[in-house]
């Protein structure tokens, strides 16, 4: 078993992690104590003090801010002042921003209107867990697991196995279909590069960590299509040699974790995983990886430390995980919605795909809609539809309010004006309009939002989840805080000189992406906003 | 050492350089002669996590700059160190390190060999231009000896890795993350290492601090020697610190040979310790009863005219210099004393993992071998003295005799540096000098002759022993006076098997193994487990 899991276990069992616990648990396992303290301190979840026997964490991150969760979790404590066995803490994006503020009691997420339900939720007790009947949608072949797997199937009944594998590459090269996990790296590609390596064994590694305010696609396609995701995890199993899979999901995604669990069961029970499926030679199984948290565990070589058993900090790259991965082995990794998308083209065709798409765009998109807009939730949309109209799907602004900003690819993502409002969401064209596809998260904001303290909170963000290895990203996010909040609590004026001196620098110098988005949000607002922030000329800035 | 198929040739700032495959970027430019700056990456720690963002460089095909201690060199490849973004960017990240680094530099006792300091002057960033209050974690102890001052911490991780790939012994880590991130040790578990020192001497900063050394002197005002350890038969290579002709540290100097960047703790107290005794400052003789001071001609004269070949017994010591003990090995055969030996103390042996080679050695002496190999035997006792013998005792500190040791003795010449109680029993003191007081050679456990200079002025008129020995001869009409070290040495050389061929000047700074009498004729440098 992972240290990682150790830990957890433990903590599960004592509520918390005791020196001594730790002591013990050394000399059970023989790993020198070290290792278990520098990942206790890595990781959030981790933690050395005994929680109360109700435990409140309250989000305090970007979708949440712009839904007043400022001083959220101190107005809690004063209202449960007399509750003695309630511990309030604020955490960092809990991944349902579409019921912002995200409050989770107990570990489970509370659906509650007002300050005043909150209070009535945690003194009831806490919520109970409420289980969401699955939509259907449109990227999804089968309808249901039980008619899953079409896309392996049909591969395995072609008799070279090598030749389905370059097959079923060229299918996903020629549907243009691009990474969904942030960078948008074409998957046709990634594939057959990882193919290519000589080492093996070569592992096959889903990035379900999904941490960044304001995404939340991964954890409704998890919850819905599980089958999908394991489906397009055996084709690139197929497709590059590996028979292991693992899939990095982040602990809070309780609900997803129960649905990957129930589908691997059920497909190990019928023969769709494990050694020699559909008698073809082909071994594949897929296990589930709970991450103990934070942000940059997303951040490719980050997770493949965790996986490894140690601090979440990226390596430099090159190499890169499709050379040297998991324990120095080519390591094919995608996001949740790449593999699902993966496994619809190999069932449909490349051409079904790119006839999915509209404005001349191929495909189809998962967005996680969140801020000020009536419908906050996650959108399957075709690829190119207009940020207006996906902004219509979602109810529209809330409140019948006029839209101020948007930041069509989460917190990451730069910020843009209403008249950029017609562009398509579609890589290019965002790219183009000066923001990013990023992590599939609109973010809208409305008219009568200050906009310097949203872009302090997502710079704070970063900061709080920099991993602190190397130094651009370690001090410059920490003195980029310092000087914003500064200047929102006091009106100075920001000094933009030492901002892109700073912004050059985190995205000259750092190891990993991280560092290079930190400033994206700010860059922007003083760019498209210069009046809302004290020091800015409005020509400097975002690109 | 490397065949042409392994050869690369890259070109660095203009420069051509041919280096063997998997070199990496930083130390081609080395290899060149360009300095790169770095932090984190240390040449004796195999470990390279490219975390500091220093030593970035332009490498033409890349599309980002690329952390050149860990990028390897490729053939064809044209790197550029200096160029206008490699430089903006180096800048900023030492700007950077000021930043949460306080400037109390007036204060630090890294000051003056702090390499934070040092690039902050080259590129010219004398005042950091961020105003913003900084970070202070504050200052703890990560052992019992060694200060850890976390607002000077630059998370470099160089401590943490010498723990881990060289010492073998995970005591350090880095706990929390991102901004909070800071040094510390396991609650309740200490860090005991035997060679936990070196992490002061890793730290680039100053953020890790010797206790007994803490503001005691400013980098500075110290002077420095090139020395020997005497602390064991391993023989690091040392840098003896001197303030007002005290030893204020010794810190490893770079022997890839015998101690790579390293020594122990053991070691590092041995010098200091030295300071405090009680010295012999003068020759005394007992002309009228009485020890009595008297000048180093009057005294050799008077030593010369008693000294009588017949009955005698002798002690000698590891510690000894070769050269002195060449001469004390020719003076014991004037008298026609045989079977000169000395005594060994021995302690625990503990070896550093990482670097094999490097053990605190059970032998705490540094020149067993020398000794043996000039005509000396072990021993683990003081020679009786028969009454009216002849006694010579050299360079032994006679711990353990009783405090009328000697007085038998008809003729006692007692030669060394600090007067235990017998010593007062002597016929004759000669006063020598310590080794950090003189130049010499000590052959360690493997047959390695190594030089040691001079960090201190001797007290009162102190010589080093082999030339007043050499002087004695002389009168006695047994051989040549000598001056100078290196003909001392090269008397030496000169009639010792295994010496020959070898030349003080030749020793250079890394000594040469023994060669012939059964010694393994390895060229000076060729350490075998050594790779950079
Ligand atoms: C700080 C940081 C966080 C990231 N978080 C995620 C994440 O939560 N999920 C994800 O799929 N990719 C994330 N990525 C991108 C991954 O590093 C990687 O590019 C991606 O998983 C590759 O899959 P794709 O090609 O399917 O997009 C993150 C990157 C960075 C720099
Ligand atoms: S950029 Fe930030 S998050 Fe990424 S490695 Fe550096 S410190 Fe860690
Ligand atoms: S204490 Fe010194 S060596 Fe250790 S991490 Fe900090 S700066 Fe680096
Ligand atoms: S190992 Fe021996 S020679 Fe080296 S420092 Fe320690 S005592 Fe001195
Ligand atoms: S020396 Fe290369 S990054 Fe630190």
């Amino acid at each position: 078993m992972h240290l990682i899991h150790e830990l957890e276990a433990l903590q599960a069992e004592r509520g918390h992690l005791e020196k001594d616990d730790l002591r013990e648990l050394a000399e059970r396992l023989s790993v020198p104590l070290y290792r278990l303290q520098e990942l206790v301190s890595f990781y959030p979840h981790f933690r050395t003090t005994a929680p109360a026997p109700i435990t409140v964490s309250v989000c305090r991150d970007m979708s949440c801010h712009l839904a007043g969760a400022d001083g959220l979790a101190d107005h809690l404590r004063a209202a449960l002042s007399d509750q003695a066995e309630v511990e309030i803490a604020e955490a960092s994006c809990l991944g349902c921003c579409e019921r912002a503020p995200g409050i989770r009691i107990n570990g489970v997420p509370v659906r509650a209107a007002d300050l005043a339900a909150v209070v009535e939720v945690i003194r009831g007790g806490g919520p109970k867990r409420e289980l969401k009947p699955h939509r259907a949608w449109k990227t999804d072949p089968y309808g249901d697991a039980e008619g899953a797997y079409e896309g392996v199937r049909m591969a395995l009944a072609q008799d070279d196995p090598g030749e389905a594998a370059v097959r079923l590459i060229g299918e996903l090269e020629k549907s243009g279909l691009r990474g969904m996990g942030g960078a948008g790296f074409p998957t046709g590609l990634k594939w057959k590069l990882v193919r290519a390596e000589a080492a093996t064994p070569k592992y096959v590694v889903c990035n379900a960590d999904e941490s960044e305010p304001g995404t939340f696609k991964d954890r409704v396609i998890l919850e819905d299509l599980p089958y999908l995701v394991i489906e397009g995890m055996m084709l690139a199993g197929l497709a590059i040699g590996a028979s292991r899979g693992i899939i990095y999901l982040r602990h809070e995604y309780e609900e997803a974790r129960a649905c990957l669990e129930e589908e691997i069961a059920r497909a190990r029970d019928i023969g769709w995983l494990g050694p020699d499926i559909l008698g073809s030679g082909f071994d594949f199984d897929v296990e589930v990886f709970i991450s103990p948290g934070g942000y940059i565990l997303g951040e490719e070589t980050a997770l493949l430390e965790a996986l490894e058993d140690r601090r979440g900090e990226p390596r430099n790259k090159p190499p890169f995980p499709g050379q040297k991965g998991l324990y120095g082995l080519p390591t094919l990794m995608n996001n949740v919605e790449t593999f699902a998308h993966a496994a619809a083209i190999a069932a449909e065709g490349a051409d079904w795909w790119m006839g999915r798409g509209v404005n001349g765009c191929a495909g189809l998109k998962f967005v996680a809609v969140s801020g000020h807009v009536e419908k906050p939730g996650v959108y399957e949309i075709p690829m190119g539809t207009t940020v207006a109209e996906l902004i219509e799907i979602a109810g529209g602004v809330s409140g019948g309010r006029a839209l101020k900003a948007f930041a069509p690819g989460g917190a990451s993502s730069h910020f843009l004006p209403p008249d950029r409002i017609e562009t398509p969401v579609d890589f290019a064209a965002l790219a183009e309009a000066g923001s990013m596809m990023g992590s599939g998260a609109l973010v809208v904001v409305a008219e009568g939002t200050p906009l310097l303290p949203l872009a302090t909170n997502i710079v704070r963000f970063f900061r709080n989840e920099s991993c602190g290895k190397c130094v651009p990203c370690r001090d410059g996010t920490e003195k980029a805080t310092g000087l914003l909040e500064r200047a929102v609590s006091t009106g100075e004026p920001v000094d933009m000189q030492v901002i892109e001196k700073l912004n050059l620098l985190l995205t000259e110098t750092s190891i990993c992406g991280l560092g290079y988005v930190a400033l994206n949000p700010l860059l922007s607002v003083a760019r498209h906003w210069p009046e809302e922030v004290p020091g800015a000329t409005g020509n400097g800035g975002a690109t | 050492m490397s065949d042409a198929a392994n050869q690369i040739t890259l070109t660095i700032d203009g420069v051509d350089v041919k280096v063997e495959a998997g070199t990496t970027v930083l130390q081609a430019a080395e290899r060149a002669g360009i300095v790169v700056p770095h932090y984190c990456y240390h040449p004796g720690i195999p470990s390279r996590p490219a975390q500091c963002r220093m030593c970035l460089v332009e490498i033409e095909g890349q599309p980002k700059l690329q952390p050149s201690c860990v990028f390897p060199a490729g053939d064809g490849m044209v790197v550029h160190t200096a160029s206008e973004t490699a430089e903006t960017a180096r800048k900023s990240v030492i700007e950077f390190l000021l930043l949460n680094h306080p400037l109390d530099c007036p204060i630090c006792d890294a000051a003056g060999q702090c390499m934070l300091q040092d690039y902050a002057f080259e590129t010219g960033q004398l005042r950091s231009r961020y105003a913003e209050a900084k970070l202070v974690l504050g200052r703890d102890r990560v052992a019992d000896d060694i200060l850890y001052f976390g607002d000077r911490c630059i998370i470099c991780t160089r401590c943490v890795r010498f723990m881990e790939d060289i010492a073998g012994d995970n005591a350090l880590v880095v706990a929390q993350r991102g901004h909070k991130a800071y040094i510390d040790t396991f609650p309740g578990k200490d860090l005991d290492h035997a060679f936990r020192g070196n992490i002061v001497d890793v730290c680039p900063v100053g953020a890790l601090v010797h206790e007994d050394f803490v503001f005691k002197a400013r980098a500075w005002d110290m002077d420095s020697s090139a020395g020997i350890c005497p602390g064991c038969s391993t023989g690091c290579n040392i840098d003896i610190n001197v303030k007002e002709n005290r030893i204020v540290r010794t810190k490893p100097r770079l022997n890839p040979d015998v101690n790579s960047y390293w020594m122990c703790d053991h070691g590092r107290r041995c010098l200091v310790a030295t300071n405090l005794r009680e010295r012999a400052e003068a020759p005394m003789i007992r002309a009228a009863g009485e020890l009595e001071p008297a000048s180093w001609n009057e005294s050799i004269e008077w030593v010369a005219e008693r000294l009588v070949s017949g009955p005698g017994v002798s002690v000698v010591s590891a510690g000894l210099s070769n050269e002195t003990l060449f001469y004390s090995h020719l003076l014991l055969e004037w008298l026609g004393i045989a079977g000169g030996a000395f005594r060994v103390e021995t302690g625990e042996e503990i070896e550093l993992k990482g670097f094999p080679k490097l053990k605190l050695r059970a032998e705490r002496a540094p020149n067993g071998k020398g000794a043996e190999l000039l005509g000396f035997r072990r021993t683990d006792s003081l020679p009786e003295v028969p009454d009216g013998a002849t006694l010579v005792a050299l360079g032994d500190g006679l711990e353990g005799a009783p405090a009328e040791y000697g007085a038998n003795a008809g003729f006692f010449l007692y030669i060394g540096s600090h007067l235990p109680a017998a010593a007062h029993n002597a016929t004759a003191i000669l006063p020598a000098t310590t080794v950090p007081e003189m130049e010499g050679t000590f052959v360690n456990f493997e047959g390695r002759v190594q030089r040691f200079h001079r960090a201190l002025r001797p007290p009162g008129v102190a010589r080093p022993a082999w030339m007043f020995l050499s002087r004695l001869l002389e009168r006695l009409g047994a051989g040549q006076g000598v001056l100078d070290i290196r003909a001392a040495f090269a008397a030496m050389a000169a009639e010792t098997p295994g010496l020959q061929d070898l030349t003080w000047g030749g020793l250079g700074l890394r000594g040469a193994l023994l060669n012939g009498d059964g010694q393994p004729a390895v060229a000076a440098g060729e350490g075998a487990a050594w790779k950079r």
